[in-house]
Formats: C-alpha cells, structure tokens, sequence
C-alpha cells in the first residue's frame, strides 16, 4: 500500500463500499431517459469561448485577474457547489454557466448567469507538505444544481465588469461535472485526475515540478485551486481554468451528443464506486487518461468482469497510482499524491529514464489487464495510425485496406507492447511511433473479449477525439514535429462501429 | 454554374494537411529535412513554374499539388502529384546587400500549369520518401497562385508581400531584422522571394505555415467561405497589382488578411480601381502601411525583391512614434486613409471586439446587430485607427483595442462611396476571416490576451451583405 496506512486504506475502502450501496440503490431507483441527451440538444445553443485571457507573464499558467475553483469535480442536481473567485486587483465580474454539448453546432448551452458580485483578491496558499499548495478561499456563492440540468460538463465563464470600456475585461473558466444515477448506454468518464496532475497553478506546482525528478513520489495537489493555462505542447487559450477538457475530451463529448448517443459522465474520482460503472453499457476513457486511484483500477476491472464494454479512447492510460485524500477541510477526494506506478517498469526503461521515473516501490497491479496494452518508454511522439486487421468488425465501412494510415493520429502519446496472455486479443493496429520527434518505438492498438460477450478496446492515442470532431474554438495540437489532421471519415466509423456493438 | 462552383463540385482532398514538420532547433522557423520555394508568386495556366527544393539529408521526395478551395467542406483538391525526386542538400546564401538572402538553387522540376487549372492559391506538400516505414517522413509547404485573365466578380489579392516580409529564413532575415536585437522597422533591409517560407513567426506557432506563407493563418477562411458560397472568384498576388488591369475585368477587389506592404504603384492601381466604379474591401488589417518597392532578382526575374523604403502618409503623421525618424529624407507614400477610409496606428497589436456603432447602416440587415453589440474578440492583432476625411463616410463600427493587451487605442471600421455608385469598405482588422471559414486544420489565433472565435453569423451576413451589392 506504499504511503496511505493501513488504517487509512480500510476507512477509505469502507466509505467506497457505502456510496457503492447508495449509488447502487440509487440506481434501481433512477429510471432511463434514453432521449434525454437528444432532447437536451435541440435547446438553443450559445458562444461559450473566452475572449481575453491574460497570464500573469508571457511564460505563466495563471489568470490573477480573475480565476476560480469548484468545491467538488462533479455532483448530483439537487446537490450544492461553492464557487471561489479571486480577481487581483479587486473587481467586480459575473459568472456565466455552460453545459457543454452539440447544441446544433453552437457546442454550448447557456444555463444560467450568477451575480455581479464584488471579487476581492484571495491568497496564495503557502507551499504544504509534499509540495502541496491547496487555496482556502471564501466562497463566492453557493449553488444548487436544478433538477433539470442534464449529467455533463459544465464550464462557469468568469468575466470582469469593468466600470468603462475603455477598459479591458478579462475571463477564465471554472469547471463541473454534472452527474446523475440513470443507467445509461454510455459512461463518459472525464480524466481530471490528469487535468490536475499537470497544472502547475499557481506556476511550478504540478506532479513534475518536483527538483527530485520529474516522476518523484510522495508529491501532491489539490483540486482546491484553479486550473492553470495547459502546460505541455501547445498553447491553448482556452485551457485556463478548464483543465484539459476542451483539448482532449470535448471533440468527443460534441460528436457523441450531434449524434444523440445517450451519455452520462461522470469524474476520475466518481469510478472509485463500481456501481457508477456497471449501471451503463460501456465506460469510455477518454483523452489523457494517466492517474488512477487504485480503487478505479479495481472498479473498472470488475465492470469488464460484469460485462461492461469498455473503450479506452485515450492513451498512456493507468499510469500512475495517485490514491485520494481529502483536503484540509476534510471533503473526500480532493487531494491525489503519486505513489507509484502500475505495473512493474521494465529493466531497461528504469535504466533510460532513471532521472525522470520514481524510484518507485510496491507497483500497483499491471495496467495491461484491463488495457490490453501498456504505456512503453520512452513516451511523447507521434505517429500515423496504421489499419493492421482490415476484416475486423471495427473496420466495418471504413474501406481500410491493411496499411492504411490515417496521419498524425498516434501522439502525443500512446500504448504498446499488447499482452502476450490476454486470450482473444488482437491487434488491431500498429505502427512505428517517434519518441522525441526521431526515436523509434512501436505502438498497437487492440481489443479483446471480456468473460460476457463484451469487449475492451484500446485506440493508443491521447488525440482520438480529434479524429471525430472540430468544436467552436477547437485548435488542433502539434507536438514532437508531428500533428494528427482533425475530423476523419474513418475514425468517426471505427468508433459508431465500437459503440454499436457495445451499447447493443 | 460559375467556374468555381464547377470546380468546387470535384472531389476534395482528405489528406492534404501536413502531418510531420520538423524546424532546424525548437524555436527555429526553417525545415531543413525538406524545404523549397518557386520561381513565381503567381502564373497563368499554360505557363511553366520552376520548383526548388532542398533535403538535407539527400533524400527521395515527391510534390503533391493541391489547389485550396471549399470542396465539400475537404478544404483542397489533389491536383497532380509530381516525381519522386532524388533530392540534395543546396547552400543556405550567403547574406547579401541589405541582408538579401536570395537562393540559387538548382530547380528541382519545372512545373507547366494545365489549362484546366482553375485560378486559385495552390499549395505543394513536400514529403521525404525514406526507404523504409521505420524512418520518419517529413514534410513541408511550397505555395504559388494560378491567376487568369477571366471576368470575375471578386478579385482575392493574397498579401503575399506581406508573408514575405515576416520570413526569417533561414533564420533572423525578415524586414524586422537589420542585425540589432528585438523588432525594427526602418530600411534598408531587402528580403526576397527566392527562399523557402519559413514558420509564421508572430503570435502563436502554425505548424501548418511552414511552406505556405500566411495563406493558411489569415487568408484560407475567406476564400473556403467564398468557395462554399459559391462566388465567382479568381485569385492574384500583390505584385499583380502593379497596373490595375487585371482589377478592372472584376467587380470586387478584396485585400485580405494582414496586408502591410504596397509598392506604391498598388495603391495607385486600387485607387484606379475604384475611381472606374471597383468595390473594395478591405478585409483586413495594418493594410498600406509601408511602401515596399518591387525589384527583380539578381537573376533578371521581376518583382521577386521588396525592401521597406517609407511609411504610407497615415502611418507617418505619427510622429509620435520614434521609428519613423529612421526615414528622414524618404518620401512618404500617398496617403493609406484616402484609399481604405481610415488610417494606420502604430504601435499597432493587440485585440478587441468589433463594435456595431451603425446598426441600421445596409451592411447589417439581417444580422440582428443593435447598437453597441459586438463581435467578441474579431479586432486584433492588428487594426486601423481613425477615420479619414472622404465626402460620405461613414463609420459602421468602432472602438477599443488594447494595444499590447492592456493599452487602449481607437479603431474605426468605415465605408464610403466611390464616384460610380461603388464602394470602399474597411473592416479594420487582421482577423476578419476569421468570423468566415474555419477550414480543416485551421487554428484560431491567441495574440496579446484576445482571441477571436471562429465562424460568426453576423460576419457572414455583412460580409455577404457587401458583395452582394458590391457585384450585382
């Protein structure tokens, strides 16, 4: 168990086991709305982009003159969240909640505004232990979510009011997750353990920030602060204050809902309860998937042992074994410590990577069990995605010949080296990927058979989703001198193909 | 059905896009692995284009040509693929008079345009072909406009000079640079357009720029819109624009995009396009700032050399800003603001929204636009400042950019009437495209903490409304 008691460990697996029974019931309870989504997005959509973002320098992450966090990553309607704001210097600004979505293209819906209120300047946190920095701020307003807002990702669109025009406004986001209990067909999980895991807010306090290593043990970070400006590969704009959702999982989240698919979603820390899995006919993981709970480990094999499909459409997934602890206010699962990796490194990576990589003790369980798939070093390149098994189902309709490419789509990081003992697993892509730009690995893309007529497929790429659709405000990445394309005929097919089957 | 429509009826591209692009360093702008240039701006169909081309290592390459349109929402058409080519490594050039870096390089093929070649800006995608799949491939853009002679309802000039005076390649050669550090704009400081465009080198990072110019950045929006809407439209380059000729086969001439350098005998041409009864638009911003004469290459061939001579008198009546003092004993230019209806600013980057101030004004039937409303973030990076003094101007929108993202500057968008019932339309910014298209690969830019949105129904609507009128 590495770093969290014993004692601990028991406490935290008793109060999983309690909101599993609730949630269970819950959902016994919660009937289907199978045209909720549908319904949901034939309402008027709205301009939800930020206009101006300013950094406190040109190489910074935050927004000081106004910036914000959320009590909780995700909450049921009917539930309460508290919004706290800092605007420096003191200003007064309001904010403008969005359920994101299709909407007919608009790619949001406006569902409420809040305030004007009178912000003030809130203070940094001092630097914890293990480098945590987690903000005790007053609260701005409470706010209880209506029972008619629909389970999905919400963006809060902080704007200040300046008394003139001649003076500049300026904006950031906070974000939300809207749950619910319904079963539904698909399980849309939002990776915010690694939105979290990057930000470096208030500037160089992420998971790697450590002198140590860039993978140091025993670091931690706090959802109680508010996502910094996205710090790797590109610059997005509109990443500040909205963690990694609008890069990695939004092209998703806007195609799946133009096509009326009916979705639930859910947060990192919502899996730690199996039953959030298991009332849904598939689970998708989504983007840059890399930090794990141990427990969502264990929840998410035991969907696929219940019969859950699950897609990983996402990469370098299930990574890291970063346990929960509640922050200082003791509100459960606001804080994630890495502790260690999963499955064990092999000989040669620990070698290469020696100055990047833990050491790391007590690896938690292998990440190819439910994968198919691990994470091989050295990470971070790009790579076409090559059609290996061209009379797969996946295929279906997509015309792929073996060989087939589709560019760029591989990065910025991804999966290989397939379990040798998984029975049925087929690879059903791979190709050669450049680590750094230049150096050579070999990446796969499998799937294969769960014990009840289910599957788990594993796309190995953070940028799938940028295959299936290009939102308002959406920019492609580019990293180590390769960049996949946008919206793709094949991988829109692949994955109405996958879903067919999964939510069949 | 108009030769655009036909041609917009053929089947797009699916992969046209680059996908690996690698500079010489990590801030660099030049892609050594692959990289080339072309003997013209722009041609006609029947003529021949010699290409130059450079890999370094020596490695097999081949050219796919794409023409860049709407087609079916694919944004370009694969128009002929050429080689493979044994590509070599050719010398960087040595740094010339008024740090000319002009290549010589041996031409890789000489390209005769097809006569079923539509007008239209073509981009060639360079690709290395390793000789096997676990080598990586690399790639880059060499682009050139095909021009024709047809009557044609709108006229897209690409502010192709203006590309050429921000590339630095091989590396610190652009029209900012004279050897001191930081950004200048003084003269005596020529560029050429015997080199390979290297990367975009302001505001945000476009890998897709590598090769292409500023076609792709603030340009290609427009002409996808217009394409998908069907326009009859035929493309040039600036230095087409040195008689007005070609203009007054059309209806409308389009200056798009960020167009900041005009030989003086361009301003004279658009004047002379409007004064016969040519709707302008200027779709675009910082545009007529300097005056940047043409001059042929060393080796005879026209316009392939500009050099930063003078501010446009607009520019130059601000004589607040220091720079300017650089070219006592130039003669400045006409004046930019009795061509496009208002002047340029300098210091000049930053962003703002684009303000209705005359909402009743025709340009915004439609739109919805009351007064005060605004376009978010369309102003920027840069902009036109006050208005100048022309019998029946009007200013349709106006406001406040924040120069440097904080520092408040005016910007006015105006129209006012030619003497043949015509018009002349200044939108007043860079930006403006980007309300239009938002074509495969295209990336919204950030500049100066203010970005604008994409696509937007009321710059579509008044931008319809205006060629509407400007080519019945």
């Amino acid at each position: 168990m590495g770093h969290m008691d014993r004692r601990d460990f028991i406490k935290t697996t008793s109060a999983a086991a309690l909101a599993s029974s609730t949630s269970r019931a819950a959902a016994r309870a919660a009937p289907r709305r199978p045209a909720l989504i549908k319904r949901e997005n034939t309402k008027p959509g709205a301009d939800f982009q930020l206009t101006r973002v300013m950094l406190d320098s040109m190489k910074g992450f935050r927004a000081a003159n106004v910036e914000g966090y959320c009590s909780r990553q995700s909450l049921r309607a009917g539930e309460k969240i508290d919004f706290f704001v800092s605007t420096t210097p003191a200003a007064r600004f309001h904010l403008e909640i969005f359920r994101m979505g299709y909407y007919n293209g608009a790619g949001s819906r406006l569902m409420t505004v809040l305030g004007p209120f009178n912000g003030k300047k809130q203070a940094d946190p001092p630097i914890g232990e293990k480098r945590l920095r987690e903000c005790a701020w007053e609260a701005t307003t409470s706010f209880t979510i209506p029972h008619d807002w629909p389970s999905g990702v919400y963006l809060g669109r902080l704007t200040t009011l300046p008394d003139a025009s001649n003076q500049p406004y300026w904006q950031s986001y906070v974000v939300f997750i809207v749950k619910d209990d319904r079963p539904a067909d698909i399980l849309f999980q939002v990776s915010d353990n690694t939105w979290q895991a990057y930000n470096r807010w208030p500037n160089g306090w992420s998971l790697y920030t450590d002198p140590r290593a860039a993978h140091a043990p025993d670091v931690s970070v706090s959802f109680d602060r508010p996502y910094g400006k996205y710090c790797q590969i590109y610059d997005s704009a509109l990443s500040v204050g909205s963690g990694e959702f609008l890069m990695w999982e939004y092209p998703l989240c806007y195609w799946l809902e133009k096509h009326g698919y009916d979705v639930t979603y859910c947060s990192n820390s919502d899996v730690i309860d199996p039953g959030s899995i298991t009332r849904c006919k598939t689970m998708l993981s989504v983007g840059h998937d890399e930090y794990w709970d141990i427990r969502q480990y264990n929840s998410v094999k035991s969907a696929i042992d219940e019969g859950v499909n699950v897609l990983f459409l996402s990469a370098n997934d299930c990574y890291m074994v970063t346990p929960f602890t509640p922050n200082a206010r003791g509100d459960a699962l606001r804080r994630l410590t890495r502790q260690t990796c999963y499955g064990e490194f092999r000989e040669d990576e620990k070698a290469a990577y020696s100055k990047v990589l833990g050491p790391f003790e007590n690896p938690g369980p292998d990440e190819r069990d439910i994968i198919g798939a691990r994470t091989i070093v050295p990470f971070n390149g790009g790579g076409d995605w090559t059609c290996a098994k061209p009379d797969h189902w996946l295929f279906e309709g997509t015309g792929m010949k073996k060989g087939d490419s589709i560019p760029g789509l591989v990065g910025w990081e991804y999966h290989g080296e397939p379990d040798p003992d998984r029975k049925g697993l087929e690879v059903v892509a791979e190709g050669n990927v450049w680590a750094g730009g230049t150096k050579l690995g070999k990446y796969a893309a499998t799937i294969y058979p769960g014990p009840k007529g289910n599957f788990v497929f594993n796309a190995t790429t953070i940028w799938w989703s940028q295959g299936l659709s290009d939102p308002p405000g959406h920019i492609i990445p580019w990293s180590h001198w390769s960049r996949p394309h946008g919206p793709d005929e094949r991988v829109q097919r692949i994955t109405a193909n996958l879903l067919k089957r999964a939510i069949a | 059905m108009n030769i655009i429509k036909k041609e917009n009826q053929l089947p797009g591209s699916t992969d046209w896009q680059l996908t690996r692009v690698r500079l010489d360093k990590n801030d660099g702008f030049r892609s050594p692995g692959i990289e080339g240039y072309c003997s013209r701006q722009s041609l006609k169909a029947g003529e021949a284009l010699d290409i130059f081309v450079s890999t370094k290592p020596a490695a097999r390459f081949h050219i796919e040509v794409f023409r860049t349109g709407y087609y079916a929402g694919r944004g370009a058409r694969l128009m002929a693929t050429l080689g493979p080519f044994d590509g070599k490594e050719q010398p960087v050039p040595q740094v010339g008079p008024a740090r000319l870096r002009e290549c010589r390089w041996d031409k890789c093929v000489s390209l005769t345009i097809p006569d079923n070649w539509v007008s239209g800006v073509y981009v060639g995608r360079l690709t290395t072909l390793p000789p096997s799949g676990d080598e990586p491939y690399w790639q880059s853009y060499i682009v050139f406009i095909v021009k024709d002679d047809r009557k044609a309802d709108i006229l897209l000039q690409c502010s192709d000079n203006t590309w050429q005076a921000y590339n630095r390649w091989p590396d610190t050669f652009s029209l900012y640079d004279n050897g001191d550090p930081g950004w200048v704009s003084g003269p005596d400081v020529d560029v050429s357009f015997d080199r390979p465009y290297g990367k975009y080198r302001q505001i945000y990072e476009n890998p897709q720029s590598v090769g292409s110019g500023e076609w792709l950045c603030f340009e290609f929006p427009l002409a996808y819109w217009l394409e998908q809407q069907g326009y009859d439209v035929s493309y040039c380059s600036n230095s087409d624009m040195l008689t007005p000729d070609r203009g007054l086969k059309c209806k409308a001439f389009i200056s798009a995009g960020h167009d900041e350098y005009w030989d003086v005998r361009q301003y004279h041409s658009a004047s002379a396009l409007r004064d016969a009864g040519v709707n302008l638009l200027f779709l675009s911003g910082n545009s007529v700032c300097w005056v940047t004469p043409f001059r042929d290459s060393s080796q005879g061939a026209p316009n392939r050399i500009i050099t930063r001579d003078a501010p446009y008198a607009g520019l130059a009546r601000q004589a607040q800003f220091t720079e300017l003092k650089r070219f006592a004993g130039h003669a400045t230019g006409p004046d930019e603001g009795l061509l496009m209806g208002a002047i340029n600013v300098i210091p000049v980057n930053g962003g703002g929204d684009w303000v209705c101030t005359k909402p009743d004004h025709w340009m915004f039937e439609g739109t919805g636009m009351k007064k005060g409303d605004s376009i978010p973030g369309l102003i920027g990076w840069e902009y036109h400042g006050d208005p100048a003094k022309i019998k029946g101007l009007e200013v349709v929108a106006e406001g406040t950019a924040f120069q440097g993202g904080t520092h408040p500057q005016h910007w006015t968008a105006t129209i006012y009437p030619g003497p043949k019932d015509n018009f002349v339309f200044n939108a007043a910014t860079i930006f403006w495209a980007q309300g239009l298209g938002k074509p495969p690969g295209h990336m919204i830019p950030w500049s100066h903490w203010n970005r604008p949105h994409g696509p937007d129904k009321r710059v579509q609507k008044i931008t319809a409304n205006l060629l509407a009128r400007a080519i019945t």
